[in-house]
Parts: structure tokens; sequence; C-alpha cells
């Protein structure tokens, strides 16, 4: 596989807040392949949403590297930054306040184009009417203001202003959390089939398990803003072993009350830590079931566990099962490798 | 036997006569002691609305009318003072948004303290000791050191959980929960979920569950309503809805789910077009224009509930799943 | 069944802001007050046939409705009616004018504070609040007195001295707008800084602006008849309600008429000024969007 669009290294961003710092992000590794769906998932305060930003440089992080087709952006000043915004879109959670309520569908759309300069007037035009019908809108939208149209609309036009540069990677922030259960299933058919038929990758950030399973390739997982496991959509989701993620995953309910009624509903006990005075150890031990004195005193490292089947260690994808958890070491003593990223 | 809550034909209405917007038209609902009905739908079926009709709580713009029954108490048409011993009292509410519920400039415990000394005639030093023991039962950790905080110390899950500790501080009949969870993370969810499956499991308390969640109604519901613009259009116990939706509209609902034993990107049913507001009589079935069934039927009258099998209720000329011509 | 959603979505914003203007009595009333003094400041040649500036000794003191004047003559035997439409001219000139640039110098200001951030905003920010730390009046005055009386100073000094306030409620917007996920968009795109802060801050600002405009014409007004109370302000013989009040103080025993005309003159002028500007706020409320 060619080299991804996205590679995270070392990652940190630090807030100062009175009463400290917060290190949303800490020291976060991760890649996104071309033409690859990542989700990011965690609950609030998990730096997700902060890693997106990094990715957009809405944020300057305070230190690793933030490359995009091999290029740091990190520290890019304006000028140089251009270019790589346009390979870079970003489409956000809240249809009501993404969208500059003074400006109609058509010059909100057409705005990115005309920011890089793209094509004269007529041939934007086209563009823009081109992309309105690839999202299911109507043309007849093109003259309405944002205040005029529904959720699941604004989100269409939010993707609309995203895709009309035809970047190479699109961070999408929970981009279907704000809207209804039906209207949130058209955007993400329409997600799935632009991505199939444009090619570009993905990194979508979402707290919403069932959604980054139902459209994940490979799923990270977050938690008090580190990475505390990664891997394949099944690695993960289907047989996740960071307790955190089993946690999250036998806590969203199936609607299916058989099923639901039926299940071992293990809930993890307490709140997330204070961001300001995050556990010394592993950042879950105030709240995993299996702690033991190691986690309290030691941090983890996230280690590499790739099952047998297609996994190559070391492979520019990182098709590997990462896990940041003492215990599971422990159970995987033989067959973990120390990760070398 | 008189049922805890009992509503009948609530309708509530926006503005006057002819151009009123039908917020809520002709719902039927009632919750037994120590059972949970939820009711169920998406933004703007009006299932706030009814919620809030239940404490008497609708904005002076409403209109409601038909009857709301609690313990043998019309609500509608009781005065305020009679609400107002009702209200917190043996009804309570828990809304969604735990942010703005709580009065800032007190502490947790201090506000817990309050209502309990309200409608409880105990001794200041006695409703400090019964809010700890409350945080407790609502899973926070270290409730002492809790109670002294404010709630801009505490976070969301954690302030939603007081938001219960108040609501459960007198021992309510009857239990509101709007959208409890919507704002929360799924662990914290889990949490406030066992709360009220452990409530449920120790007492008789009446809860009426709003939410468009379907794994909250999953995890919790004894019975289910399902709203659509205003009006009920599919109710049974809860295995019926899931293993057996009728209505087009629940069917949709379950389609549109992303579920976990789901293939990666499997085609999900989305519902197009958005949910009409509803003036005058409609005539017809409110649903027919986003509905994949509909028939000319569907435009000429208004589909009524009609009972399919064993209290499973469907207002829907073609329902999903049942033969043609099985209902007249 | 109808599908008031998108009926009441197809229709204009702006009808919807204008609908809930029209909906408040007294903003209505304050809106025509406004019209009328702006009119009579036109039209004061056409109202009146008088010169303000024209004396007739034969004629001091004219009580109301005597002699042909409809509201009488001063000390000098002008005619009290024309001093105060022709009043209106400076009044309004002075009110509208010094705050139009009060605003055009501070908003861009405030813009620049909100948006950067920073060390640029810290600067900014201490400046002001050595400013304000004086009352708005004291400083109008004591730039009046620094530059020297005149119409165009008077202008200026109240102008000035309106800056800092309207910085900081600039920057406020700016703050908040700067996080709104909108402009966060915006950047994200590429645009440039001018682009963001012309085509995304700015246009989202207009309302609180507008509004924070008509409330500060009054001020402004009271300012400029403090100025020329004081002699600071226009000189005479250029009728303005300010100086005219002035003049009357010494002659309150012998007719009062002369300090209660401009008196009620200023106080409707500032009222009118003061409910359009509430009005234009409940109509501009973001939740009317």
């Amino acid at each position: 596989m060619s080299s991804p669009i996205l590679q995270l290294e070392g990652l940190k961003v630090s807030f100062s807040v009175p009463g400290g710092t917060v290190n949303a992000v800490r020291d976060v590794n991760l890649e996104v392949g071309k033409g690859e769906i990542l989700g990011l998932v965690g609950e609030t305060g998990s730096g997700k949403t902060t890693v997106g930003k990094a990715v957009v440089r809405l944020i300057e992080p305070t230190s690793g590297k933030v490359l995009i087709d091999g290029v740091d952006i990190s520290h890019l000043s304006r000028g140089r930054m251009r270019p790589f915004r346009r390979k870079v879109q970003m489409v956000f959670q809240d249809p009501y306040s993404s969208l500059n309520p003074r400006m109609t569908v058509a010059k909100l759309i057409e705005h990115p184009l005309a920011i890089h300069g793209v094509a004269n007037r007529l041939e934007r035009r086209a563009k823009v009417e081109e992309i309105v019908d690839r999202v299911g809108l109507s043309r007849a939208v093109l003259h309405r203001y944002p205040g005029e149209m529904s959720g699941g609309q604004r989100q269409r036009v939010g993707l609309a202003r995203a895709l009309v540069l035809s970047p190479e990677l699109l961070v999408a922030d929970e981009p279907v959390s704000a809207l209804d259960v039906s209207v949130q299933a058209g955007i993400l058919n329409l997600l799935v089939d632009l991505q199939q038929e444009m090619g570009f990758s993905c990194l979508f950030i979402t707290h919403d398990l069932s959604v980054a399973e139902h459209l994940c390739d490979r799923v990270a997982v977050m938690y008090l803003g580190e990475i505390v496991e990664v891997g394949s959509r099944s690695d993960v989701l289907v047989s996740g072993l960071h307790p955190y993620t089993q946690s999250l995953l036998e806590a969203v309910p199936v609607p299916d009350p058989v099923v639901q009624r039926g299940r071992v509903r293990a809930t993890l006990p307490g709140d997330p830590p204070d961001p300001l005075n995050p556990p010394h150890g592993c950042a879950l031990s105030p709240r995993c079931p299996l702690v033991d004195s190691r986690c309290i005193d030691e941090h983890p490292a996230l280690l590499s566990y790739t099952s047998g089947q297609g996994g190559k260690v070391g492979s520019e994808i990182g098709l590997d099962h990462l896990i940041r958890c003492h215990r599971v070491a422990e159970r995987k003593a033989t067959s973990l490798v120390e990760n070398t990223l | 036997m008189e049922k805890l809550l009992e509503i009948e034909d609530l309708c509530i209405n926006f503005g006057s006569q002819p151009d009123a917007v039908r917020a809520v038209r002709n719902l039927n609902l009632s919750v037994d002691a120590g059972e949970v009905v939820a009711l169920v739908g998406e933004s703007g079926c009006g299932k706030s609305m009814s919620a809030l009709a239940v404490m008497k709580l609708t904005p002076p713009a409403a209109i409601a009318t038909g009857s709301i029954r609690f313990n043998g108490t019309e609500i509608l048409s009781a005065p305020d003072s009679v609400i107002r011993k009702i209200r917190g009292r043996e009804i309570s509410m828990v809304f969604q948004e735990p942010m703005t519920s709580l009065n800032p400039a007190f502490t947790v415990g201090d506000q817990i303290a309050e209502t309990l000394r309200l409608h409880l005639k105990i001794s200041k030093q006695e409703a400090a000791k019964r809010a700890v023991e409350l945080l407790s039962r609502v899973r926070i950790a270290s409730p002492e050191k809790r109670a002294r905080a404010y709630p801009h110390q505490l976070s969301g899950g954690m302030r939603q959980r007081v938001m219960i500790a108040i609501a459960l501080s007198c021992n309510p009949k009857f239990l509101i929960l709007d959208e409890p969870t919507t704002a929360l993370d799924v662990t914290t969810q889990a949490q406030v979920l066992e709360i009220v499956r452990e409530l449920e499991g120790e007492g008789d308390t009446g809860v009426l569950l709003i939410t468009h969640d379907l794994g909250v109604v999953a995890d919790l519901a004894d019975r289910v309503v399902v709203m659509y613009a205003g009006s009920p259009v599919e109710t049974s116990d809860v295995g019926g809805i899931f293993s057996q939706p009728m209505h087009p509209y629940t069917n949709g609902l379950l389609g549109a789910v992303p579920r976990r034993s789901d293939g990666i990107r499997r085609r999900l049913n989305d519902i197009p077009g958005t949910v009409p507001v509803i003036k005058s009589n409609p005539g017809r079935c409110a649903f027919a224009d986003r509905c994949s069934y509909a028939a000319d039927d569907c435009a000429a009258k208004e589909p009524e509930l009609f009972d399919i099998q064993g209290g499973h209720r469907v207002a829907c000329f073609h329902p999903v799943g049942v033969e043609e011509g099985a209902i007249l | 069944m109808t599908d008031l959603a998108s009926t009441k979505r197809r229709q204009k914003p702006q009808r919807r802001r204008l609908k809930a203007f029209l909906g408040r009595k007294v903003a209505v009333f304050g809106a025509i007050g406004i019209l009328i003094i702006i009119a009579m400041a036109i039209f004061a040649p056409l109202i009146t046939s008088y010169s303000p500036t024209a004396t007739d000794f034969t004629h001091l003191f004219a009580a109301p409705f005597s002699g042909g004047h409809i509201l009488g003559t001063d000390q000098l035997g002008r005619d009290s009616f024309s001093r105060l439409i022709y009043g209106t001219q400076s009044t309004l000139e002075v009110g509208v004018v010094a705050t139009l640039l009060g605003t055009f110098v501070a908003v861009p200001i405030g813009i620049v504070s909100g948006y950067y951030r920073g060390w640029v905003d810290s600067v900014i920010m201490r400046l002001t609040d050595v400013i304000l730390s004086f009352p708005f009046l004291v400083i109008a005055v004591g730039l009046a007195a620094i530059l020297g009386p005149s119409l165009r100073n008077a202008i200026l000094a109240l102008g000035i001295a309106q800056i800092p306030g309207v910085i900081r409620i600039a920057r406020a917007e700016a703050l908040g707008l700067r996080e709104q996920e909108f402009v966060q968009a915006a950047i994200a795109s590429g645009a440039s800084d001018p682009t963001i802060l012309a085509r995304y801050m700015l246009p989202n600002m207009l309302s609180p602006l507008v509004v924070q405009v008509s409330v500060a014409i009054p001020g402004a007004i009271l300012g400029s008849a403090l100025l020329s109370f004081l002699g600071v302000g226009v000189q005479p013989p250029t009728p303005a309600w300010g100086s005219m009040l002035a003049t009357a103080q010494t002659y309150l025993y012998q007719d009062y008429w002369l300090a209660v005309l401009p008196g009620v003159a200023i106080l409707l002028t500032t009222l009118c000024f003061n409910f359009f500007g509430d009005g234009l706020r409940d109509a501009l409320d973001p939740s009317l969007g």
C-alpha cells in the first residue's frame, strides 16, 4: 500500500487554564492510509476533537508532528499552509453554527474555491452545482440561507463545502451526532457513497461506537488524551482487549430488548479523572476493574499485539493492533513485541 | 383498578384556532405503578411537550385539552396550589440538560437539602445527611466531599446524577425522565440506566421515559408509545415494538440505527423529508409523504390506532408484516 | 395539513425581524418620532418662516401664541419655535455624526483585538481601561475644551469619547464569534485574515452594532447639549438646544418657557432613540434567526 496521507507523531497539545496546564492530547501516534476511514472514538474530554483541530491546524500542537503527505504542517506559516488547507477539509458537528448565517448556500460552497483561486466564476458555479447534486440537495437551495434549512440539509451543505475542493483527507468531527436517527442514516449513507466515488481518506471523530463500527476501516480509542487501543474495526470493536474499550462496548445499549436485557451490563464506575491531575500510572487505573499495583505506579506503553492473519508488524499502513494496558500485556506476554513506533 | 397516571385525548395547541399548530394530538397513555413507559420519537414529535403537560409546565402559549389524571387528581384543571404540592414531591422530572438545571450559586448538597426541606418537615442537619445518602445512591463517589461542591466543579455526568438525586429526594410516586442520557457519554449513560433499573427493581415508582434512543428504550421500557408529528402511531409492549414493528415509521427508525452486529457500511434506512407541522385536521396520514408503503387511502383519511393483536396498536392502513385486508 | 416549518423557513429573516419590530408599539413610536425629528431638521425653512437668528427688539420674552410667535420669543426677541426647529439640525448632526465617527474608528480596533487576542488585545484593553476609568462626559468636555469650541470640535470630542466603550463591545462580539464553528471552518479552509474579518466576523456583528449605535446616539445628543450648556460646544448664534437651555437658565424667573422648550425637546429626542434602540435589540435578537 502507498504511504499514508496523515501521520501523527508524538502529537501533544497543552492548554493553560486557571489552576495549571491541561494536556488535552498526550503523545498520540496515528496514521490514516489513503482511501481509509479511521474512526477516532472517545468520550467528552478524551482529546479526540483536539486531535482533529490539530490536523486541520486550527490548533498549533505543543510538540510532535502532523505530517500530511509526508510534510510536517504543525508549524507552517500561513502562506506555506495554504496548499495543505486545500488537501485537508473539515466537517463540523453542529450544522447550525458551522455555516455563516449571512451567506447563501451557493456562496458558502463556492467560497473555498474562491479562496484557493480555483477556476473562473463560471467554472466555479458549475462545480458548486455538481457537488450540490452529489450531496443530494436540490439546486433550489442554492439561493437559500442556512437559517432556512433543516439540520440534515445544512449538514449536506457542510459536506458539499468540504468536498468541493476534492480534498485528500476529510476530518469529520461528530458530523451526525446533532441529527435525528432517520436524518443521521441519510448522512452516513451519503458519506459512504461519496467516499467510494471520490476516494478521499477520512478521520472520523465520534463518540458513537455503533457509528464507528458501521463506517470505519480502523478504529482508535482515546481516553484522557492518549490512544488506549487502535486496530482494525474488528480487532477493536469486536474483540477489543483494553478494559476501557470493553466497558465502552458493554455500555452501548443494543436496540433489542431481548439481547440488551440478556447481556452483562457491567458499568465502569466513577468519572473520568480531573485533567489537571491525571493519575500517575495508567489513566484508567482509578476506574479499572482489572487494576493492580503496577497500573497505579507505572504508565503503560502502547504495545503491539498483531493477530496471525494478515497482520504485518511494522507495515507502512499500521495494520497492527496496539493496546496500552499492563494487564493485557501480561496476558499476552509471550506474543507481545515492544512497539517501535 | 385506577392507573397511577392516565392521559386521555391529550391535545396541545399553540396559537388560536384556525391557525393553531397542533403539537400533540389525541395522546392516550397510562402508566401503572412500577411500570416504565417510553415515549419515543424524533425532534418535533411532541413527546417533550406531552411530558411537560403532566407537570403542568407547558409554555403559556400552549393550550392543553383532554385529561391527565394522576392518582385521582385531574392535573389540567387543578389549581396551582394543588399542582405545586404534587410537583417535586409526587411527580419529579429530570431534564436533558444537566448544565443549566442547577443553581450555580449553591453547593449541590445545599440544593438537594433545600428540595427535601421544601417538601418534608425535617431539620437542616437531617436534610444534609439525607442529601449525602442520595448522592451515594446515585453512585457519586465520596458523596460527603461532592455535597460541598458547586455545580461547575462537577462533570456533566455527575450533574445529571445530582439532578436525579434531587428528583428522587422525596421518593416520588412518578418520575418523568426527559432525554435523561442524551447529553451524556456512554459510560455515564450506563450508570444512569443502572440507577433507573435499580429504582424499578426496588419499588413501585411509575416512570415516563422520553427518548429518541432506541437502545435506551430496549434497556428500560416495559411499554412503548411511538409518536410522530404529535400523535401516537404505534403502541405495544417493548417486545412487540422491536420484534414486530408494524408502523412504517417505527420500522424505518429501527432500520436507520447502525447496529453493531451489522456488516460494515450496510445501507441504512433513511427516511427522506422532514416532520410536518400539523395545523387544523390533517384528514390524511401525517407520515404518508415520507412513507414507502403509502397508497391512495393514506391521503384520504387519517388512520386511527387499531388493536392488531393483544394490545399492539398501530395507526396505519398498511401495517408492515400484516397481510393486506387483515384490518378494516 | 400545511408544512409550516418549510413555509416559515422560506420567509426571509429580514421579514420576520421587521414583524417583530412592528409588533412593539413603543419601538414604532420611537421610529416615527425619529423620522419627525429628521424631517424637522431637513425641512426647517419650510416649517417656520422666522429666521432663528433674526432679533426683534419689539418682542422680547413674548409668551407662547402671542405676536405671531407660536412658542414666543427669547431675550433677544428671536422666535423660539424657529430656534427649536433649527436647533434640531446641530443637535442631530452632533449626535449622529459623533456616534458614527466613534463607531467607525472603534469597531475595526475591537474586531482586531478580539480576533487576534494575545498581546495586541492586552495592549488595546489596558488602554481602553485607562480611558474608561473617566466618565464619558468628563472626557468629552475635556476634549472639547482642549480643541476649542465649535460644531466640528464638539463632534470630534463626543466621537472620540465613545471609542473605548465601542471597542469593548466590538471586541466582546468578536471574541464570541471567533469561537463559532463557521469562523473555524473559514480558517480551516484557508481563508485569509482580511476575508475572515470582513466576510465572517463583521456581517455577523452588525445587529448588535446597529443596536449599540441607536442607543449611543441619545447619549451623544445629551453630551452635545451639555457641551453647549457649558459653552464648549456649538457657538452662538447657531441655535442648539444645549446653549438655549444654558441661556434660559439666566432668565428662569422671567420666562420659564425658554428652559422648558429645549428641555422637552432633548427629553423627547433621547426617548425616541432609546425606544427605537430597545425595539431594534428585540427584533435583531439572534433567536429570531
